[in-house]
């Protein structure tokens, strides 16, 4: 897939989520809408694109690696709540590479540990 | 972030919430309680401070990596989990107190509900970049997946 500037290239990983979620039609034309959100985003600004549309920057990867969810539509949205993919940004050879295809609760054991990591620095209890 | 919009930010949230736990849950009939522009206005001000709030937050996932500390990431993950834990509560809470009666309807206006609730995900995803990112196994996993991905 390319708009004639950015490329984009599906990993193994992205891959493997995509056929284990086998989305139906409406949610294909979902990701697929997302996908073409994300090219517009970083061709327009490429550096410092509109998070609207390009997602979020993962803390502390240089900018690199993104995230955006997935506007699912409401029938679709069920119990698990919005699809997320993962992106990296090769900004210098202007090619995105689909990394994830995941729901919040996949990651929810790994953000739950830093959550607790930081409820244990920030959170003291009360000295009388 | 800064942290006089977030005490104000906190006190807001911490208004809507005390109005909302202030109506008993009780079995029987349901009874409307007039909070006429009370609660609307507060949640208009967790609508408006919460948007200050959020791009200050997205500005630290703006900064160079060097500029972003263990401190500085811990406590905003610190602040936006107290975040979407409080919205989420009074979000869930008042629209079962709106259906069941329990507030006006005028005083739990859908347009507004929706936009805090978008306002949420927003917080959520905030959340999520900056959990995952100070996760050392996601990131192993991510630098994994990259090298698969060029391979």
């Amino acid at each position: 897939v390319a708009d004639g500037k950015i490329t984009v290239r599906v990993g193994p990983t992205y891959q493997r989520d995509h056929d284990r979620l086998s989305p139906d039609d409406e949610t294909q034309k979902a990701i697929d809408a997302t996908i073409l959100d994300i090219i517009a985003a970083l061709s327009e600004n490429p550096n410092n694109p509109d998070k609207t549309r390009a997602g979020k920057p993962f803390a502390r990867d240089k900018h690199q690696t993104w995230k955006r969810r997935i506007s699912m539509p409401g029938s679709n949205m069920g119990k698990r709540g919005a699809l997320r993919l993962a992106y990296w940004w090769r900004r210098t050879e202007r090619e995105i590479v689909l990394l994830y295809l995941y729901y919040k609760r996949d990651k929810a054991d790994l953000l739950q540990k830093e959550i607790d990591d930081a409820k244990k620095r920030f959170t003291r209890t009360p000295t009388t | 972030m800064n942290e006089t919009q977030n005490l104000d930010f906190a006190g807001k949230v911490g208004g809507a919430r005390a109005l909302i736990e202030a109506v008993p849950a009780k079995k029987g009939p349901a009874s409307v309680f007039s909070f006429s522009l009370v609660l609307t206005s507060q949640l208009r001000a967790v609508r408006d401070v919460g948007k200050l709030v959020s791009r200050d937050m997205n500005a630290i996932l703006d900064l160079s990596d060097e500029s972003q500390t263990d401190d500085l990431l811990y406590r905003t993950l610190t602040s936006v989990t107290w975040i979407v834990d409080s919205m989420t509560f009074i979000l869930d809470e008042g629209t079962k107190m709106a259906a069941a009666e329990r507030i006006p309807a005028s005083d739990w206006p859908p347009g507004l509900i929706t936009e805090i609730r978008e306002l949420v995900e927003e917080f959520e995803d905030i959340q999520e970049a900056l959990g995952l990112g100070l996760s050392d196994e996601f990131k192993k996993q991510v630098e994994l997946a990259k090298a698969d991905a060029l391979r």
